[in-house]
């Protein structure tokens, strides 16, 4: 399993806690920040909206409180960051929305993707290992890291499109999206990561 | 905790790393992906005339379970049939390399990528 | 109005009264203790005027000395002078080998564990040195403050990971200290910063000390100080700069062997000539080494040469914690110095260069981190009831499970926003299995071998089921202070598992235990006074808390029946709270928790929406 099926476990294992009474997690995470359901989601509001509920639930406002309120704070409060941590990725935020449509994106393991669309990451993957032959790294990854910049911004416009329409099929079609920005997504790390090394060189 | 030695050699000595000619008449290619990973994986076979699996290369961007089932399956396809190389079950390859249960879906996409390869090899004949 | 009247008359605290707390930085090479008095946090002296304690402590036959006095006798009797115990804290006894600065120390034989230095007054783990150095600082503190304290905001290095805070933790305990918070070190020192310039917007700390290197990038806004990334080298710091000139001095010897107590001699020159370098560009030093007398001339260019590597290090660990926290240099408005090792120029220039921004080293460096500690311990302590200030941290090493094979599959990466909670599935591999073995590891790393090991759970008492079909949902939770737990719940039967948690490098609950009941001299009635005192306390906490709760929101969140029942169990508490069987009011603050769980949680909904109040649901309506 992934760190993202990971986390969106974490929504039903914060509703089993065994732990006495559970705090009150029907609402989504939009709702519970008081926030628009919407992909468009300003950033700005997401911050402050953070900011004023850990000043209500963070651990710290409990310090000098007994055991028993420390302990649901860190509940209240992990159940905070994660809705603050998904919303705020376009990534995750997309599959959020699908999954409160019913369409599970987090977990998923056996799914057809377009033959072209594989063989596109294929080269782009091999570009990437390429680089270290290159003779100038540097222009090969700011290359590959503007495809990966351009892919992610033509996809989430798709998705938001889609994501509006609302139908059954506009629905699978943004999942559609989801997916490849899953791999783009994933591609843009390992960019980061040789960028990394190579500098550590 | 049972120990997989194997996991480790297939990841840290992949066999058969490599690409294959696509437009080549007996070569089969199989691409897959998984999503929730980004994982990428490639399977080509040469196929002889006689039917009989003769080569296989692969080569896999992902965790090290993908790559070591990758890896098994080309070792384990050379020689094989055809049909043999499309029974190939996923269990089978998780049970060999001691996969855990949150790794299982890397031999899946190994399975997968051995059905997509022998589809592809039979699609070109086919068209022929 | 009082439901109930919970302390003795005569005994009931005032209102006003402050809780005393302190900040306590507990340092590689020095530690302080610092309190807020009159609104101004400050550093406190020892009897002698002086605020830094060394973090040296020496075991004689006689009884232990820690400071200064150890300090003195440091190259005369190496094996019993422990200094940098820091670098041991929840470290296991394979690690050392690497630490070529305390290769000195005489390790007891231990099955691989937590090592344990061989000393004249017996075998010691690090935790219980450590303990030592919290307990001078606990009395330091209760003479010049006058009073008992509440307890105390104990930093440790941004990059510790979580055995390391663990036994800081566990140190505290054995000294006798309640700990409010652990906070990271550039954390509290962007607070006493902070607070002091009243600065909005990123701050990255450069926290360079005697044993670590940490650089975190926050941002402050509105009183909320947020970790956006933190990175460094939990060994890295002032003793490898050390070390880098040690070793020079003996390659212009001839390279002769190092020998346990000589080879302290020579860093201890070289930590001599590193000093003077930051005042001087030349020094001489006068070396009389294995019957080797010679004068070497240091200059700071060579110098700067010879530890190049080292600024280089930390130069890239700036530049990756900035990438994680998706700011640009020049988005960065200040940069705050913190620990002794940033006096040196090399430092100060390497830092300006790569920022392209002067460095703030107003705050002394030695004590702006207790001063910060201090100044969060007060508002911890609750003597602040209308502070705005919070420090959000973020986990600074992924947590991770070894799956089979070998690899580490992570469950929460780095630089996650903590308190954080995550929940994993696991499944029986065998037909009618009923244990498990699940491997905690920390670390970037893909193989397991190269991550630090955590603990080892074995969950126990999974019901015998085919293989596969067991479900097993193991659930870590990492709370403000970066410190994980983890419990498990086989899911198709709901049979909650036994886990048994051995800390890899660590201390098992009973070991504590029993070193606590050592560390007193008769050890049982002791304990049992403590003990009893301990489950008052929480047992008033809890009832205070209600009270508090039930005058506050009572009318509004419970029916009549609730708040009957509520108050029937709480005097229940309330007359085991006054007898003398702290099992029975363990018991008793237990059952109250459980039954007032519910009121507790209506609180935080309640707080919640009125946190929210501003955003009506029609703001939301029409964006949508
Ligand atoms: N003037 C100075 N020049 C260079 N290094 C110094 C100077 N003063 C102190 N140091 C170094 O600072 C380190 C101790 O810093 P400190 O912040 O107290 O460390 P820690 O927090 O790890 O205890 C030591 O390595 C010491 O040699
Ligand atoms: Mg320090």
């Amino acid at each position: 399993m992934s760190a993202d099926a990971a986390k969106a476990l974490t929504f039903e294992f914060l509703s089993s806690l065994s732990a006495g009474y559970m705090m009150d997690i029907t609402q989504n995470y939009f709702e519970f920040l008081a926030l628009p359901v919407t992909y468009q989601l300003d950033l700005q509001s997401l911050s402050e909206r953070n900011r004023e509920l850990q000043k209500t639930l963070h651990p710290d406002r409990f310090a000098h409180l007994s055991d028993r309120e420390r302990r649901l704070s860190v509940q209240y409060t992990a159940y905070l960051n994660e809705a603050v941590s998904t919303l705020k990725s376009p990534l995750t935020r997309a599959q959020y929305l699908l999954k409160m449509e019913g369409i599970d994106t987090f977990s998923e393991t056996q799914v057809q993707l377009e033959p072209m669309f594989l063989m596109q990451q294929m080269e782009l993957r091999e570009g990437l290992e390429s680089v270290r032959e290159a003779s100038d790294p540097d222009a090969v990854l700011l290359a590959l890291q503007a495809t990966v910049d351009g892919e992610m911004k033509a996809l989430r416009s798709q998705f938001d499109g889609f994501y509006q329409q609302s139908t059954p099929t506009s629905l699978d079609a943004a999942a559609v999206c989801v997916r490849k920005m899953q791999f783009i997504d994933k591609l843009g790390r390992e960019i980061e990561a040789l960028e990394d090394q190579l500098f550590d060189e | 905790m049972a120990y997989s030695e194997q996991v480790i050699d297939h990841y840290e000595n992949p066999r058969n790393v490599g690409k294959m000619n696509d437009s080549d008449d007996n070569v089969g290619t199989g691409m897959v992906g998984a999503p929730a990973c980004g994982d990428v994986m490639r399977l080509q076979i040469k196929v002889s005339d006689e039917g009989i699996i003769e080569d296989a290369k692969f080569k896999t961007y992902g965790c090290g379970s993908a790559i070591a089932s990758s890896s098994l399956v080309t070792e384990w396809v050379k020689g094989m049939s055809l049909d043999e190389a499309q029974e190939l079950k996923n269990t089978t390859i998780a049970e060999e390399l001691a996969l855990p249960p949150v790794k299982i879906h890397c031999s899946v996409l190994a399975e997968d990528a051995i059905k997509a390869a022998v589809a592809d090899y039979k699609d070109k004949r086919a068209k022929k | 109005m009082a439901l109930l009247q919970i302390a003795e008359p005569g005994q009931s605290p005032e209102p006003h009264q402050r809780k005393l707390a302190v900040g306590i930085d507990l340092g590689t090479t020095n530690s302080l203790v610092a309190s807020v008095r009159s609104g101004e946090a400050a550093t406190l002296p020892d009897e002698g005027g002086s605020h830094l304690l060394p973090s040296v402590v020496r075991y004689t036959d006689q009884g232990v000395v820690v400071g200064q006095a150890a300090l003195a006798q440091a190259a005369v009797d190496p094996f019993n002078t422990i200094m940098s115990v820091k670098r041991l804290m929840g470290r296991g006894a394979v690690d050392l080998k690497g630490l070529q600065g305390e290769a000195v120390y005489r390790f007891a034989d231990t099955d691989g564990g937590m090592p344990y230095l061989q000393t004249v007054a017996g075998d010691k783990s690090p935790v219980e040195i450590s303990a030592e150095i919290l307990k001078t600082l606990k009395a330091r503190a209760r003479a010049s403050l006058e009073g008992e304290l509440e307890g105390a905001v104990i930093t440790v290095p941004a990059y510790f990971d979580d055995a390391q805070r663990q036994a800081t933790k566990d140190a505290a305990q054995l000294a006798g200290i309640k700990v409010l918070r652990l906070l990271n070190e550039p954390t509290a020192a962007a607070v006493a910063y902070g607070l002091d310039q009243g600065a909005e917007g990123v701050i990255a700390v450069y926290d360079l000390g005697g044993g670590t290197f940490d650089i975190s990038v926050l941002r402050l806004n509105k009183g909320v100080f947020e970790v956006l990334s933190t990175g460094g080298d939990s060994a890295l710091g002032g003793d490898d700069f050390d070390l880098a000139l040690a070793q020079w001095f003996l390659q212009q010897l001839g390279g002769a062997e190092v020998i346990a107590g000589e080879s302290r001699y020579l860093t201890e020159k070289a930590r001599w000539t590193k000093e003077r370098l930051t005042e001087n560009a030349t020094v001489v030093v006068d070396l009389d080494h294995a019957g080797q007398k010679v004068s070497l001339e240091v200059t700071r260019e060579l110098f700067d040469g010879l530890v190049e590597t080292l600024v280089n290090k930390t130069v890239r660990a700036c530049r990756r914690a900035l990438k994680d926290a998706g700011v640009s240099t020049d988005e960065v408005l200040e940069v705050v110095m913190v620990g002794g090792s940033t006096r040196m120029p090399v430092i100060r220039a390497r830092v300006e260069q790569f920022f392209e921004r002067q460095p703030h080293i107003d705050i002394d460096p030695d004590r702006v981190v207790a001063v910060g500690a201090a100044i969060q311990a007060d508002v911890l302590a609750g003597n602040k009831p209308d502070s705005e200030m919070l420090l959000l941290d973020v986990l600074p090493l992924s947590l991770g499970l070894e799956t089979m094979g070998g690899l580490a599959e992570k469950v929460i990466h780095r630089n996650t926003s903590i308190p954080v909670a995550r929940a994993q599935e696991f499944t029986t591999y065998q037909d009618g299995q009923t244990a498990m073995m699940v491997h905690v590891v920390q670390g970037e790393r893909e193989l397991v071998d190269d991550c630090r090991s955590l603990a080892q759970f074995v969950l126990r008492g999974i019901p015998p089921m085919a293989a596969g079909a067991a479900k097993i949902r193991v659930a870590f939770q990492v709370d403000a202070d970066g410190l994980l737990s983890v419990s498990a719940k086989e899911l198709s039967t709901g049979i909650e598992s036994e886990i048994q948690v051995k800390p890899s490098y660590g201390l098992a609950d009973n070991e504590i235990a029993e070193m606590l009941k050592a560390s007193y001299s008769c050890a049982e009635g002791d304990m049992a006074a403590r003990n009893l005192r301990e489950q008052q306390v929480e047992a008033d906490r809890l009832l205070h808390s209600l009270e508090q709760a039930i005058s506050a929101d009572g009318k509004q969140l419970l029916s009549e029946g609730e708040l009957i029942h509520l108050q029937e169990q709480m005097v229940i508490l309330f007359s085991l709270r006054n007898g003398t069987d702290s099992a029975l009011i363990e018991q008793g603050v237990k059952v109250l928790a459980q039954v007032s769980d519910f009121f507790a949680a209506r609180r935080m909904d309640l707080s919640i929406k009125n946190a929210l109040k501003g955003h009506s649901i029609d703001e939301i309506e029409g964006n949508s």
